[in-house]
């Protein structure tokens, strides 16, 4: 029993390492361009020491491409700040749809690298589960992976966030290429350790191309 | 001549000032933001220099170098990287490429890694000619 459970923390650590050299390399990106940006004000100036006249529009332009990186770090740092603070507590509520864009723009480059574009439609008014956070996190992104193989050729998909009563279902829509086999494969590798921890349940459905979490407004401790 | 360079990343404002830093300093630059642009430019033209950044969508930097290497082995490839270790620089120079930097990168360290890949890029050339050259001289007999 012990071993399970620190594999399950183990392994919940190993996601977190991930997501997180994800989002340095987010912050790299943004501090590349404004590097350059600085660079290249410093060559017009020793351009403009030599003569040459100084454009106030690149002056201008370099400014506001500065300006639009630091507002984009801002948001990488707010979104790793919020997803550091998913450990504080080991059960904490949450609102779903605002965690769940965070989690996705931190996921983005995974997603971007595989050439999908994941679609979040939360509901209105966001919805507040009581759940492990971090659990829940590395349940979601888990099955976001796997889905990314059953895109299809839009290379698209949806996550909709439907609530009901006593439970919130997170569905992935849009799989096309998602197969019955791919279903029965899925169960056998199902991870039980985090849906028990999560009191959530996997349900994938292949004619409506779609899988689903079905997560407890409240979890019972 | 002015040194030839593309320059792939899949941040364009990274690849503009990036390009006109470069372009600045008298090299030749092209630019993409997509790896499979990137392989398609180098089957039409040729680079003193390739500068890759290691994580593209589609295609990740270790792929395109693998790509690059196999069908032009005297392309000179220097990766960008944003991880923080040096692990995956290390596994990409014993994939072939010639050097690493990492984000962000200084401009003039770039431009004098860019200068060896050009003169090593010169080096190969040269050797194949040769090769080619006694190859003829063999098979014709004179």
């Amino acid at each position: 029993m012990n071993d399970a459970i620190n594999a399950t923390a183990e392994d919940g650590l190993r996601f977190f390492g991930r997501m997180s050299a994800a989002i340095s390399h987010d912050l790299k990106n943004t501090l590349s361009i404004m590097n350059e940006s600085a660079g290249l004000l410093e060559d017009l100036a020793l351009l403009a020491e030599k003569g040459r006249p100084l454009d106030p529009q690149r002056i201008k332009q370099l400014g506001a491409t500065i300006k639009r990186q630091i507002q984009r770090t801002d948001g990488i740092v707010r979104n790793m700040n919020r997803f550091a603070h998913s450990v504080d507590d080991p059960v904490k509520e949450i609102g779903l749809a605002a965690s769940l864009e965070m989690l996705l723009a931190i996921c983005r480059r995974l997603t971007d690298a595989r050439g999908i574009t994941v679609v979040i439609f939360p509901c209105s008014p966001d919805v507040c589960v009581e759940t492990r956070p971090l659990y829940l996190y590395h349940m979601v992104w888990l099955l976001l992976e796997w889905c990314l193989d059953y895109a299809g050729p839009s290379k698209s998909m949806e996550l909709r966030i439907e609530p009901v009563p006593g439970s919130v279902h997170l569905v992935f829509k849009g799989l096309a290429a998602l197969t019955p086999d791919a279903c029965k494969a899925a169960s056998a590798q199902r991870r039980q350790d985090l849906l028990a921890l999560l009191g959530a349940q996997v349900e994938t459905n292949a004619g409506k191309q779609e899988i689903q979490i079905i997560l407890p407004t409240r979890i019972r401790t | 001549m002015s040194t030839k360079v593309l320059l792939v990343d899949d941040e364009k404002e990274f690849l503009d000032l990036m390009g006109e830093r470069m372009t600045s300093r008298g090299m030749e630059v092209n630019t993409t933001t997509s790896a499979a642009d990137a392989i398609k430019l180098t089957e039409k033209q040729t680079f003193d220099a390739i500068i890759l950044d290691l994580m593209m969508p589609e295609m990740d930097g270790i792929q395109v170098l693998k790509t690059l290497k196999a069908k032009h082995p005297e392309l000179q490839v220097i990766l960008l990287t944003g991880h923080g270790s040096i692990e995956k620089g290390v596994e990409a120079m014993r994939l072939g490429a010639m050097d690493f930097i990492e984000k962000p990168a200084d401009l003039e360290v770039l431009t004098e890694k860019i200068k060896k890949a050009q003169a090593r890029k010169m080096i190969l050339v040269e050797r194949k000619l040769e090769e080619e050259v006694r190859a003829i001289l063999i098979s014709k007999g004179w």
